[in-house]
């Protein structure tokens, strides 16, 4: 349940997208259970990957679900960073499938999944250069164009530095969707676990961001191997993740979000649960700002 | 480094596994050297790899041992990286390159089964032409119409009875001996938004196989007559029941959908 004082002191982004309130990643294990029991639940983030090219039967649900929950495609195969062509085949089938379920907005990675006609499978970092954020925008327009829609880019989970990058990440990220006109996915486990890889300030990286670009925030949990750590979405949002949602909330204002939860997931309780604490956070930031 | 020069080189090294060149193009962090943080890309890219596989061809893990499966998917792995946007595109080739290992021909063909399976389950949906709608043909003009098969369908030939070992494997028999070496013949396609897989006799592949290739369905029974005579007496009997049955169950897509 979206909480009345969180809707009325969301924050509009600029393209207008709508305050979604707070959701879930729609994963196979809870597809039955959704569609039976309708629960509680904001809206529901489907990997658009699992449905473009999935038969009419998976269609038909995404259909039986729409009128209940807003559902927005967020896609792992975008590949916005390659020197490879953009995949004409692929963005027909993520704009059907969007039309189809009339998602609200669309989402990938800034990231690249392959090159040279090969694909890794993975959301590989980009190096962080004048000359990849010039390029990197002329791709993000070409697929706006293609699509009829503004975007929405997420900050990759990443493991390694090029020697070559000349940009912060999050000067990049702001550069980027100023540039291109698109939006971002903010995706706060994101940023503290490239934080704990990289030794950055968080906060900086949030101050950094402009409101106004960001449409959605992802919370996820991960591992953290003392020497670094790995986005593996597999367990529940780790404190210090949760206290810096809080301070991305209270900076930037109310924000639609999502947990979530690819790996080992756990009963659907578990993660209503999660978006309760989301929404309690989001909840206590409003009714402080309103007193 | 240009751009394009880095990211090749990081992907490279992943797809190879080769660190040798890492500290060129990758920064160390307090913790980790170049190298330790290439190898988490080079490591996540093989387990993301061999789960995908793992997931599409769980008879043929049981059918040859945890030990040979798992050589076989990192040998594959390292031989033929992906190359299709989606990750559920990467069974594709692996029956392929089992054969051309010179792996055992039941090994192969479990493999190719399985694949099948996966492979039709992602296939372009199509509709299929109804009884009713195949009882409005005229009967004289049956013989130059071209039927085509679903989309979403696939005919298969084996030596080894794959399919009853499949079938045991999902009843969780678990069964113990290899498939038996008997040349049989099998549909696999996708009806009502379900994978489904029919035994075929040798005349039935024969002459949905000659359809699937675009003949008239006179000309495909006149072709499989020519191949195999000793079929003749056997068609004639049958190909209105199997007609009826091929309609009933869904396997070809209506008169006017061709594709």
């Amino acid at each position: 349940m979206v909480g009345q004082t969180a809707f009325f002191m969301c924050i509009m982004n600029k393209f207008s997208f709508p305050f979604l309130g707070f959701g879930l990643g729609l994963r196979a294990p809870h597809y039955d259970l959704v569609m039976k029991t309708k629960p509680k639940v904001g809206w529901f983030e489907i990997i658009s990957e699992n449905f473009i090219d999935a038969h009419e039967g998976y269609w038909e649900y995404l259909s039986d679900l729409r009128p209940t929950y807003p559902i927005v495609m967020h896609g792992v195969s975008l590949s916005i960073g390659s020197t490879d062509p953009i995949k004409k085949d692929y963005l027909t089938k993520v704009k059907t499938l969007a039309d189809h379920i009339k998602s609200p907005w669309v989402s990938d990675h800034l990231c690249f999944t392959g090159v040279n006609g090969l694909n890794s499978h993975d959301l590989l970092p980009v190096p962080y250069t004048v000359e990849s954020l010039n390029y990197i925008v002329d791709r993000i327009k070409l697929v706006q164009d293609f699509l009829g829609r503004n975007i929405i880019l997420e900050n990759p989970s990443t493991y390694l530095e090029f020697t070559s990058s000349s940009i912060p990440e999050w000067e990049y990220l702001a550069q980027l969707a100023e540039q291109a006109d698109c939006g971002l996915l903010l995706d706060v486990n994101n940023v503290y676990v490239s934080s704990k890889n990289h030794n950055y300030d968080c906060k900086k990286y949030i101050d950094t961001i402009p409101a106004d670009r960001i449409v959605q925030i992802h919370l996820a949990g991960h591992q953290d191997y003392e020497t670094h750590a790995i986005d593996t979405h597999d367990q529940h949002v780790i404190d210090k993740v949760w206290e810096l949602y809080r301070y991305t909330l209270t900076q930037k204002g109310i924000i639609t979000t999502m947990i979530e939860w690819d790996d080992h997931i756990p009963e659907f309780d578990v993660l209503q649960a999660e978006i309760a604490k989301a929404e309690a956070i989001a909840n206590s930031i409003t009714m402080r700002t309103a007193a | 480094m240009k751009f394009y020069q880095s990211l090749s080189a990081l992907h490279e090294a992943i797809i190879q596994g080769n660190l040798d060149h890492s500290s060129g193009f990758v920064k160390g962090s307090e913790f980790l050297s170049p190298e330790a943080r290439l190898q988490i890309y080079i490591d996540g890219y093989r387990i993301r790899l061999a789960s995908a596989i793992e997931a599409d061809f769980d008879c043929l893990h049981h059918l040859i041992g945890d030990k040979e499966f798992k050589t076989l998917i990192g040998n594959y792995i390292e031989a033929m990286p992906p190359n299709h946007y989606s990750l559920d595109q990467y069974h594709i080739r692996f029956p392929h390159y089992l054969q051309a290992l010179g792996c055992e021909r039941y090994v192969s063909e479990m493999a190719m089964l399985e694949s099948a399976i996966a492979e039709v389950f992602w296939m372009p949906h199509s509709t299929a032409i109804t009884a009713e709608e195949f009882q409005k043909i005229d009967p004289e003009q049956l013989g130059k119409l071209t039927l085509n098969l679903r989309k979403a369908s696939k005919l298969l030939e084996f030596e080894y009875d794959c399919e009853s070992y499949l079938q045991k494997f999902r009843a969780n028999k678990r069964p113990k001996s290899k498939p038996k070496k008997t040349r049989n013949f099998l549909l696999v396609y996708r009806h009502e938004n379900a994978v489904k897989r029919v035994k075929l006799t040798c005349p039935e592949f024969e002459v949905l196989g000659f359809l699937s290739k675009g003949l008239s369905v006179s000309k495909a029974i006149e072709q499989v007559f020519a191949i195999h005579p000793e079929y003749a007496e056997d068609i004639a009997n049958n190909i209105q029941n199997w007609f009826a049955t091929w309609v009933k169950n869904g396997y070809f897509v209506p008169i006017n959908n061709h594709y």
